[in-house]
């Protein structure tokens, strides 16, 4: 019987990567750039929700219940890798906001989001 | 079965939507296929129990982000036009992008991953105990992960085992308050100085 198994998650994520990576650096608009970032991003946590469903072990947490007993329990499975795709698409929303407003500021002073055109800086 | 169907069909749409919106001429174009692509996404993370993280993949990729760069495509809509979207490194890129796949995935098919026993974790990432909190192995791991039921219930209807499946937004929870306290805050403190650098740098 043929089951969903973690290299197809793989697969697809480093297709994905791939396809962003492709974007983020062909792309002329800047804005098209970031989509290439976001699709990175999402490859990632496509990722690590694939680890932490088919690699991450389960595990028992002490802790100490509402009368101050130590209690042993089973807590299931390690949260650790939905917890950092949580982290990264906060980072990623941090991250557009950010570029999105430099974009949106350079276009202000130079009437283009052409990557092309900002060559300021080139020596 | 319907997992894999499932699955295929998810893969097919983020994977075919993401080449469209790399390859897409117009930038607006782009960003509506970057939609379907994180659908996509979202569905695979359903797809696997992520139920949280679907959620949130929708409310913050396809509500928040994806608006947020149509109104950039809005605002800064010039003379880009017709003229051609790709520069000239494409060939580079697309040599650059199919090596990095190569290798990783060279390195994903040789490396031996520690695999949990697919069919013990339940799709909300909840695994199942007896009352001393020792996993039952479940009889047959090609099992759907959403059986559980038939598991702890003896022949004769009586429960045979205390069945504790945390749901996975309570462990989410429970995990970034205790062992992800201080990447948490950090990532507080990282979106309020982003909402703030983005509000000076496009103020006028």
């Amino acid at each position: 019987m043929v089951i969903v198994e973690l290299w197809w998650y793989l697969l697809v994520a480093i297709v994905l990567f791939s396809i962003g990576m492709y974007g983020a650096m062909t792309r002329r608009n800047a804005v098209n750039v970031l989509m290439g970032i976001e699709l990175m991003l999402n490859a990632v946590n496509l990722n690590a929700v694939a680890f932490w469903r088919y690699v991450s072990p389960a595990r028992t947490l002490s802790t100490v219940d509402s009368t101050g007993q130590a209690a042993v329990g089973s807590y299931g499975a390690s949260m650790d890798g939905q917890v950092f795709a949580i982290i990264i698409i906060a980072l990623a929303a941090a991250e557009v906001a950010v570029g999105l407003a430099m974009i949106i500021s350079i276009y202000r002073a130079r009437r283009s989001v052409r990557l092309d055109d900002f060559t300021l800086m080139r020596g | 079965m319907i997992e894999v169907a499932v699955f295929l069909f998810l893969a097919t749409v983020t994977l075919a939507s993401a080449s469209a919106v790399v390859l897409a001429r117009t930038v607006v174009v782009s960003a509506l296929w970057l939609i379907l692509s994180f659908l996509g996404v979202a569905g695979l993370y359903a797809l696997m129990g992520a139920s949280f993280l679907a959620a949130t993949q929708i409310l913050i990729y396809v509500g928040a982000i994806s608006v947020l760069l149509l109104f950039a495509i809005m605002l800064t809509h010039d003379v880009m036009g017709e003229e051609r979207p790709m520069n000239r490194q494409w060939p580079l890129a697309s040599m650059a992008a199919l090596g990095l796949f190569v290798i990783v995935g060279i390195v994903m098919y040789r490396a031996d991953w520690p695999l949990t026993d697919a069919g013990i974790l339940p799709v909300d990432g909840g695994i199942i105990s007896d009352s001393s909190g020792a996993p039952i192995p479940r009889a047959d791991a090609d099992a759907p992960a959403f059986a559980i039921a038939e598991d702890v219930v003896g022949a004769d209807g009586e429960i045979t085992a205390a069945v504790r499946i945390p749901g996975s937004i309570a462990s989410i929870g429970r995990s970034l308050m205790t062992e992800h306290l201080l990447a948490f805050e950090v990532i507080s403190i990282v979106l309020l100085v982003a909402l703030m650098g983005a509000i000076v740098i496009a103020r006028d």
